[in-house]
């Protein structure tokens, strides 16, 4: 019984950190717990929650996408360019989607069928992608968006547009993770990929679909990031794969492979959210503020891998035997 | 490598690989259950020919293999022991748009009982228990394929006595509910004590196949290390 206390405290300490980090943010900084604060805090989660579910997906499953800014931003400045020529929602929405898709399709050939490592094959889409969204804009923010901005600014009713997104988008990944055999299959692949395909796991099928996945939402993120900003930015995101590595990371998922899950990785992405805005508030430098989270990522790291080998330490038991 | 491997087996039959380490006994069950392509070759189950390109093919057809090193591709050491042994028959468990968890537990519960294997909670992670009882957790996964062939690749491997003798006493309840088995193994006592037949490789052909009235550790020897290359069943 002690041990599934244990077990659960440790399933909650994610979300006990969560909310001790709120009280000290409320505390520290004034403005904190202002209404007009927590609403951008919020429209910015969006994004960062969009993407630490991609790369909580492809984590799991031992992999990961440090594409995820550049392609980001590829995909926003595509849409936002439709959406001027042609003022349809629907057309910008389908072209975002479609950006993070093809390319994340480019990042699956790579990595699920040439078994070139995550790192490298992404990394190149990193600079690929930046490249093309450069190239494209001529190294120039596209201005006034017009209606285009409703989709990081709006609201429907008393919710923003981006929050009933991610609502929705929270909804779907939960389902896929928790009630399909393309979840199930994920902690298998990573948590020893060899094992999965003995058992007649389909691994190369399911890394498409993760990064499929991780393609639709970093296009969904890229909309609602140049909306929010009022221009299309081709510089924009740079670095947002760490935020999301980092959320998805705090939030529980193992980094080695095999373990993680959705409610933590929304806890991960808040705290990391909360800490960049209360570090804005107080007017932190931006440059120490890249030190912490550069810090952060490798101590959440550091954390889970000494925590995993405590466990796996073997208790030698010594019986006495009394004499005869 | 392995070159003109034919053999049968029969339902409710053990049929035992011997050979040297290197003699392709792994390669070829790993080409039979689907793993590795194989160049040119028919598996024919109860007489029709199958095709298989991959495990799930193999398990689809009711046959299955618990692989020869649980570490390697065997067990998945984070997760739970339930999650494991759940692995290669999750189409029984997560179907009509839901995963059924109660019915998992309750499954998985059942072939561990079955099995005897020792677990503080279906929730521990595998890699916490000892090796005899993660390989009960892996014959419950395919156990739990309701499969009618089973490929055993040293199934005995690193366990320790108690254990060994509580997995020859599942294979021969196994074998008594009409399934047909195949036992790869280094050792030869465990051989002639569990098969009906046994086959002998010897660098990547089969170098003989002797039946239980013929069984003997010299015999099995001497086609191992390519002494003998021709059937001799004896008086079978």
């Amino acid at each position: 019984m002690k041990s599934k206390t244990s077990h659960y405290i440790q399933k909650l300490s994610i979300f006990i950190v969560l909310i001790v980090l709120f009280i000290v943010c409320s505390l520290i900084s004034p403005y904190f717990l202002q209404y007009s604060n927590l609403i951008n805090v919020t429209r910015q989660l969006c994004v960062g929650i969009l993407i630490a579910y991609g790369e909580m997906l492809l984590i799991i499953s031992g992999f990961l996408d440090l594409s995820v800014g550049s392609v980001l931003a590829l995909a926003g400045v595509f849409s936002v360019s439709v959406f001027k020529s042609t003022q349809s929602m629907i057309l910008a929405l389908i072209v975002a989607l479609l950006t993070g898709v093809i390319c994340n399709i480019i990042n699956a050939v790579f990595v699920g069928h040439f078994n070139v490592p995550a790192f490298i094959a992404t990394l190149g889409m990193q600079q690929a992608a930046r490249g093309l969204a450069l190239y494209f804009t001529g190294g120039q923010n596209i201005l006034q968006l017009g209606k285009f901005v409703k989709i990081g600014q709006g609201m429907i009713g008393p919710i923003p547009v981006p929050v009933i997104i991610v609502i929705g988008v929270t909804v779907v990944i939960w389902y896929l993770v928790n009630n399909t055999r393309y979840g199930r299959s994920l902690y298998a692949i990573g948590g020893s990929r060899p094992a999965a395909e003995a058992s007649g796991i389909n691994a190369k099928r399911s890394i498409y679909i993760s990064y499929i996945l991780n393609g639709l939402m970093v296009g969904l993120a890229g909309m609602i990031f140049m909306a929010r900003n009022n221009a299309g930015l081709p510089n924009g995101a740079v670095g947002y794969e760490m935020t999301g590595l980092t959320a998805a990371i705090v939030g529980g998922t193992s980094f080695t492979g095999g373990i993680g899950t959705v409610s933590g990785t929304i806890a991960g992405a808040f705290i990391i959210g909360f800490l960049e805005n209360v570090m804005n508030l107080l007017g932190v430098n931006s440059y120490i503020q890249q030190i912490i989270e550069g810090a952060i990522i490798v101590l959440a790291v550091a954390f889970d891998v000494v925590s995993k080998s405590k466990k796996s330490h073997k208790v030698i038991v010594v019986k006495e035997t009394k004499g005869k | 490598m392995f070159e003109d491997i034919s053999f049968y087996v029969r339902k409710g039959e053990i049929v035992g690989f011997a050979g040297l380490v290197g003699a392709g006994r792994t390669e070829t069950m790993r080409a039979v259950f689907g793993l590795d392509p194989h160049d040119s070759g028919v598996i024919r189950i109860e007489g029709k020919e199958t095709q298989i390109k991959s495990p799930s093919d193999s398990i689809e057809h009711k046959l299955v293999m618990l692989s020869e090193s649980r570490r390697d591709d065997g067990i998945v050491p984070v997760r739970s022991v339930m999650e494991n042994a759940s692995l290669a028959s999750l189409n029984q468990f997560i179907y009509g748009g839901y995963a059924h968890r109660a019915k998992e537990r309750s499954g998985v519960k059942e072939s561990f009982l079955k099995m005897n294997v020792k677990t503080p909670t279906l929730d521990t992670a595998i890699s916490s228990l000892s090796g005899g009882n993660q390989q009960k957790v892996l014959l419950s996964r395919w156990m739990l394929c309701n499969p009618d062939i089973m490929i055993l690749d040293e199934p005995t491997r690193g366990i320790d006595v108690g254990a060994k003798f509580e997995i020859y006493k599942l294979i021969t309840d196994i074998v008594k509910e009409n399934k047909a088995v195949i036992m790869v193994s280094s050792e030869l006592p465990e051989l002639i004590g569990m098969c009906d037949r046994i086959y002998i490789m010897c660098q990547g052909r089969i170098s003989g196949c002797i039946s239980k009235d013929a069984f003997s550790q010299e015999t099995i020897m001497k086609h191992a290390a390519g002494l003998v290359n021709e059937d001799s069943s004896g008086g079978a």
